[in-house]
């Protein structure tokens, strides 16, 4: 936090490569500068966490991107995981669903530092999740990024 | 006699001679009681000849007058000079009347023999005696009455009927006896002209107070002409009365009988005839009383009661009563039932016969009318058995024979429990005998059966009290109707029901998924027609800048197409279950809220009336209300819109209606707009997926309600849907 220079460390777990363009198309039109880490199904975002836990000297994550449905393990299961492990206990995830909120919101409701966000068809709504992105990580704490989240998440519903 | 002369001497020995010959005693007595003379008759009596009586003393003569009274009256004679006469015996029934009288110094005694005389003159007193005493003592009562009405006399008889002392009857006014004192005017005045009264009736109280009826037979005595008194003569009828009484109550007894009561003679000639004989058989006491029951009332061949009933009841024996026939006056024939009985005079002997006869051609009527339902009840397809209320079988059909394979001797005496109920189902009976006890029905309650051979059957069993004519349960009919087939058939349909059901949900559930689904994809060809419009647009043409608007616009019907049917799918999944009471009003706030952008944007003007709870899912009540107003918006007219939202109570149901001023619906379509992507209008004037009354359908035939639409075009559509007060189940 202290270099201004060090760009965030964002793990997107994403199957369709077109919903990965228009994150990185959202990222940029917001200016975060990030270095995306890509998981294609949720097997492999377990064991990329799992990897980085058990080695302390790889670069930390700020953020998780999370589509909930992940081939072979779903979002859910990798958001429980994550939950269990020390390092990431608290990391802020945005969880990303398919336009149902229903199948979304049964996950972690309670969880403060997970956001929701609905894929939306209009191509603005969806680089809102820029703005998103960047709220979180530059409220620098967990109960200002459920703040910010809350305000996101409301805006890509209209 | 005339020819002598009295003075002539008649010599002593003629005049001896004549005293002779008289019939009466003559004697002359000296004053010192010496006889002087006694004539034969004289000395008959004396019991002398004429020689021994002539100077003899008279008293030793006749000893019979040798009493001191009879000698003091002849002293007196002699003394006074005063002749007297008296009757004496002289021997037994020899009585002779007497007169002595003086003559010259002595006196002279006559003697009659008056024997005769004396017998005739004792019996006519004696009947005089027997006469008072008949009229005194006799049975008859009897009295006289003054012309003035009082009682001169009366008899003991009467006095005894009527129970008062001669003080307290006679010399009273006769009317003061009488029930009904005017009777006595009548009688007076018709006594004063010479009417005799016979029989006459009237009502005497007596001293206890209770009353006499008397018949009087009555005549005036009259003397030289004047009215003297009646002689009345008084004989109780009270008994006559109450026997007459007791008669015409036999009389009205026998005409009042329902049954006919007739007699006959022996000769079988008819000798009395009551009302209802004349109601039954049309003839009356005239036409039938002396005619020969057997032309009048036997048909053909019935010939034979008669003469049967006859000598049966001469040989003594009884005759038992019968069912026969008897023809009535207009020829129809009647079903009787005939009961005969000997009438006897006093001597025991059989004069005749009377018979009771009591039509009984509705009792026919209605056994027959009991055999058809016996009948019927045999052929009756279902098992038809009735038990007593202690379970016991009483009537047992053919098709119960032929549905649990006992006979009726078999079944007939068990017990329902034992013979035909499975061990597990016991209970049932008792509930059922329960309930029947309480006068209550058993409708098609549904169970099963043991056969004889044991095997189990399906029947529907309808049980209802049996009443007797005084209307208490004396047992109960069972209907047993064979369902085993039934059931089966059954069970099959509701396999393939639930199989349908199961297949219907697979489909909406896969439906439901692919408008999921199918939104990914949409989603690509959306947000990547937007990017390949903003990072490409200017380096392509104007044609394919349409191209791409052809894209977009698909691209977001298919969206509004894809949330319509999520939601249409919706109505069901989210309506699963008893629904809750939801309050309609803040159902239609939170959906007005949702709407505002949209309703702000046309300046439509929504209104509503007081909204109720309603039962039913809030997400199908959120459905109705948005799709509603939505379809109103979408259909507005030029004029600015305006609806109205209400809802009033009718029976256990609310009737909500939802009222605009738009384009309306022509009644040809007002149908048909409920169907599923059914639309009216093109696209472009008016966008819509043709979903959103579909899911309205969808929702109040979820909700067990109705959706109907009024509406004339050009003036407005008014929707109205029902909807249960309470929750349907």
């Amino acid at each position: 936090m202290s270099a201004e220079k060090k760009p965030y460390e964002i793990l997107v777990a994403e199957d369709n490569p077109a919903d990965i363009g228009l994150v990185r198309e959202a990222l940029r039109k917001y200016e975060v500068d990030c270095s995306l880490n890509l998981v294609y199904d949720g097997a492999q975002a377990i064991v990329y966490i799992n990897r980085l836990h058990a080695d302390p000297e790889t670069p930390q994550l700020d953020l998780i991107l999370l589509d909930m449905q992940l081939p072979k393990r779903t979002g859910a299961e990798v958001l429980r995981y994550i939950r269990s492990t020390e390092r990431y206990s608290r990391i802020p995830v945005i969880v990303m669903t398919g336009g149902d909120s229903t199948r979304a919101g049964e996950t972690a409701e309670s969880d403060p530092g997970v956001s929701y966000f609905r894929k939306p068809c209009d191509l603005n709504a969806f680089l809102e999740l820029g703005l998103m992105v960047r709220r979180i990580l530059t409220a620098g704490n967990i109960g200002a990024a459920a703040a910010a989240c809350s305000e996101t998440n409301l805006g890509g519903n209209r | 006699m005339t020819g002598v002369d009295a003075r002539t001497t008649v010599p002593f020995s003629i005049a001896q001679a004549l005293l002779d010959d008289a019939p009466g005693a003559v004697v002359f007595i000296s004053p010192d009681w010496s006889v002087a003379y006694a004539n034969r008759r004289a000395a008959e009596l004396a019991d002398k000849s004429a020689r021994e009586i002539a100077g003899a003393d008279f008293w030793i003569l006749f000893s019979r007058f040798e009493d001191a009274a009879t000698k003091r009256r002849f002293s007196r004679v002699l003394k006074d000079g005063l002749e007297i006469e008296f009757d004496c015996e002289m021997s037994p029934g020899q009585w002779f009347q007497f007169r002595l009288r003086p003559i010259g110094n002595g006196l002279a005694l006559y003697g009659t023999d008056v024997s005769e005389n004396r017998i005739a003159t004792q019996s006519l007193r004696e009947r005089e005696a027997e006469l008072t005493d008949f009229l005194e003592n006799g049975n008859v009562a009897l009295h006289w009455v003054g012309p003035d009405g009082t009682i001169l006399w009366a008899n003991d008889a009467e006095l005894a009927l009527l129970g008062y002392t001669a003080e307290e009857y006679i010399g009273h006014s006769v009317k003061d006896y009488h029930v009904d004192p005017p009777i006595i005017d009548d009688i007076l005045y018709r006594l004063a002209n010479n009417e005799k009264l016979q029989s006459y009736e009237a009502r005497l109280r007596r001293k206890d107070g209770s009353i006499c009826h008397v018949a009087m037979n009555s005549s005036v005595y009259r003397k030289n002409g004047k009215f003297i008194h009646t002689r009345c003569f008084t004989r109780d009828i009270t008994a006559d009365k109450a026997y007459a009484q007791f008669q015409e109550h036999l009389v009205a007894i026998v005409n009042s009988s329902e049954d006919a009561i007739i007699s006959q003679d022996l000769n079988g000639l008819l000798t009395s005839w009551n009302t209802s004989a004349e109601r039954m058989f049309g003839f009356t006491a005239e036409e039938a009383v002396g005619q020969p029951v057997a032309t009048l009332l036997v048909p053909e061949d019935r010939q034979h009661d008669e003469p049967e009933i006859l000598s049966r009841l001469q040989k003594g024996e009884p005759v038992i009563p019968f069912e026969t026939k008897r023809r009535k006056k207009d020829g129809t024939l009647l079903e009787i039932f005939l009961t005969v009985s000997p009438v006897k005079d006093s001597q025991g002997q059989i004069v005749g016969l009377s018979k009771t006869v009591r039509d009984i051609t509705d009792r026919q009527r209605k056994e027959r009318a009991s055999q058809l339902l016996a009948a019927i009840v045999d052929n009756s397809e279902d098992a038809i058995i009735s038990k007593n209320l202690d379970g016991v079988i009483t009537s047992w059909n053919k098709s119960a024979e032929r549905l649990f394979g006992f006979t009726g001797e078999e079944a007939i005496g068990q017990s329902v429990a034992a013979l035909l109920i499975p061990d597990d189902r016991q209970d049932e009976e008792r509930e059922i005998l329960s309930r029947l006890r309480k006068g209550e029905r058993t409708d098609h309650f549904e169970t099963k059966r043991r056969r004889k051979d044991g095997a189990l059957l399906d029947i529907s069993l309808t049980v209802s009290p049996v009443k007797d004519s005084r209307n208490r349960i004396v047992g109960a009919s069972k209907i047993a109707r064979d369902i085993t087939e039934q059931v089966r058939s059954r069970a099959a349909l509701r396999k393939a029901n639930n199989a349908l059901r199961r297949s219907n949900a697979d489909l909406e559930q896969f439906a439901y998924s692919a408008s999921h689904d199918l939104q990914e994809p949409l989603r690509m060809v959306s947000t990547y027609t937007e990017m390949l419009r903003r990072k490409y647009g200017d380096k392509l043409d104007s044609r394919a800048h349409e191209y791409m608007d052809f894209v977009s616009e698909g691209g977001s019907r298919m969206e509004r197409l894809l949330h319509d049917l999520r939601s249409f799918m919706q109505v069901s999944i989210a309506g699963e279950g008893r629904p809750p009471v939801v309050d309609s009003r803040t159902v239609l706030g939170d959906t007005l809220a949702n709407l505002k952008p949209a309703i702000d944007e046309i300046r439509a003007e929504i209104t509503s009336g007081p909204l109720p709870p309603v039962a039913i899912h809030e997400f199908q009540l959120g459905q109705l209300f948005q799709n509603l107003i939505v379809n109103a918006i979408r259909y507005r007219s030029d004029a600015p819109l305006r609806v109205h939202v209400e809802a009033v109570r009718e029976g256990d149901q609310w009737k909500f209606s939802v009222r605009d001023n738009g384009i309306g619906i022509d009644p040809e379509y007002q149908e048909q707009i409920f169907g599923i992507f059914k639309r009216l209008h093109a696209a472009p004037e008016y966008p819509g997926t043709g979903m959103g009354l579909a899911i309205c359908h969808r929702v109040l035939e979820r909700a067990g309600g109705r959706i109907w639409v009024e509406s004339e075009p050009g003036r407005g559509s008014t929707f109205f849907f029902r909807l249960p007060v309470e929750a349907p189940f």
